[in-house]
């Protein structure tokens, strides 16, 4: 009895045992949300996967006119990423907006994918930046897969058990957009997003030329809002009607009611947070994302 | 159990250790079990007390949530590696003086994240000092003072960084 462990240090290898056992496998990386899920009850786990050590997923690349951050990367390194932040500065604030310094020190940006919250930090502005996700199995290759389609429900994604996050893929932003994270929680640190928002501006001038707004925990995925960002196309941001269409915001999401807010006080900062995200884009609180 | 046992590597305040681990041992039940290094403290082996902080490879981490078999290969530091064993590490002296220790439960977390805030920064601004420590929960509500022993320490090792 008793767990098995294994510390993979080539990718080839974790790929190989999780061929063979991945139907029984846990993977650990920063173990910040498998030691919390499995907290007293570690003997429950059958076999576990420490993918820590591959250091081959650890950086952050521009590669031609797209961003990849491999999946071990963690929430310190995406904060302090001189890449991350003048491309994407929306990710680097939401990536140090997690947790506190000992969980960004360990947690990656893969297990919050692979994790799959709603209320996932770092997934709305993913979501925003478009992100793609990379992930690899040993007999059937690499795919990569937008982020939008790869969660599918609350702790749940299209991956099989065999299969590994290796990256996360972005079109680095063009000059003309901006972005902006935005969340609440109970506390600045520790605290679980009660609501998280990100956005991305594309702006001709005062235009709105072309948007992504992304929610967190106000449905079952970290989604996007795509019935206000078609309405707010064409709109002048500093115009007041733009900021009357975001009470159509809750059409484009399903809140529930849980320890952390009801369905109407979600519905509510919902429409606050994209209030106030846009308002800092307008007022120029946030850098230009793209160079 | 002892089938599964794992063979690791680990230097723990400058010693290095080679150890037989269980995989489901965590990185704080090794130092506190098996080296006897007690000084680490378990608040609530879930990532949000900080009291199990300690720094590994550079940067602090909660020991509850790291399997003891992934720290193969890592440089660790634990309170008992402040001091020399003889004087203490100018960040403590810097605690005491201030009052900064009340039931002192979450004192060797705050201690080793008050290091990673001065390793980054010998000179921290107060949100610096404030955000460096969030992790960390003090429940005496001694966070005023834990703030006043950080810039203490600062200026008493005179912005210049520190060797050990």
């Amino acid at each position: 009895m008793g767990i098995i462990g294994f510390t993979s240090r080539r990718l080839n290898e974790a790929l190989q045992y999780l061929h063979q056992y991945g139907d029984e496998t846990t993977i650990i990386a920063g173990g910040t949300d498998v030691l919390v899920k499995y907290h007293e009850r570690l003997d429950e786990l059958h076999r576990v996967l420490n993918i820590w050590q591959l250091e081959e997923l650890k950086s952050i690349r521009i590669i031609n006119d797209q961003i990849e951050v491999g999946s071990l990367v963690t929430h310190t390194q995406l904060e302090d990423s001189t890449i991350i932040q003048q491309n994407a500065p929306l990710l680097a604030e939401a990536a140090g907006s997690v947790g506190s310094p000992q969980i960004r020190n360990r947690g990656t940006i893969g297990g919050n994918v692979a994790n799959a919250s709603p209320a996932g930090d770092t997934l709305t502005p993913l979501l925003a930046l478009d992100a793609s996700v990379k992930f690899v199995s040993l007999d059937r290759g690499e795919k990569v897969v937008s982020l939008e389609e790869f969660l599918v429900g609350p702790g749940r994604h299209i991956m099989k058990k065999d299969e590994l996050i290796t990256a996360l893929i972005f079109p680095i932003p063009k000059d003309n957009t901006v972005g902006a994270f935005v969340k609440l929680g109970y506390r600045k640190a520790l605290a679980i997003s009660t609501v998280n928002a990100a956005i991305m501006l594309g702006l001709q001038g005062n235009l709105i030329e072309d948007c992504r707004i992304a929610l967190g925990a106000v449905a079952p995925t970290t989604k996007r809002a795509k019935l206000v960002e078609e309405l707010l196309q064409g709109q002048d941001v500093t115009k007041s009607n733009t900021f009357e269409i975001l009470g159509q915001l809750e059409k484009d999401i399903a809140p529930i009611s849980d320890i952390r807010g009801s369905q109407q006080y979600r519905t509510d900062i919902a429409r606050e947070l994209v209030t106030q995200g846009l308002q800092k884009i307008v007022n120029k609180e946030v850098g230009r994302s793209g160079r | 159990m002892g089938d599964n046992r794992l063979m690791i590597k680990v230097t723990v305040n400058d010693r290095l250790y080679e150890l037989q681990v269980d995989p489901e041992l965590r990185l704080v039940d090794l130092l506190r079990d098996e080296l006897g290094l007690t000084g680490t403290k378990e608040g609530c082996g879930k990532g949000e007390c900080g009291a199990c902080t300690i720094i590994m490879n550079g940067k602090t981490v909660n020991s509850c949530m790291v399997l003891a078999f992934q720290a193969d290969g890592s440089e660790i530091l634990t309170i008992e590696g402040m001091g020399d064993g003889e004087e203490l590490h100018p960040i403590q002296e810097a605690f005491i003086r201030q009052g900064a220790v009340q039931c002192g439960y979450c004192t060797p977390g705050m201690v080793l994240s008050a290091k990673a805030i001065l390793d980054k920064n010998p000179n921290p601004s107060e949100e610096e000092i404030r955000k460096g420590i969030s992790g960390n929960l003090c429940r005496c509500t001694g966070y005023q003072k834990i703030v006043d022993a950080i810039k203490d320490a600062a200026e008493v090792m005179g912005g210049g960084g520190d060797e050990r």
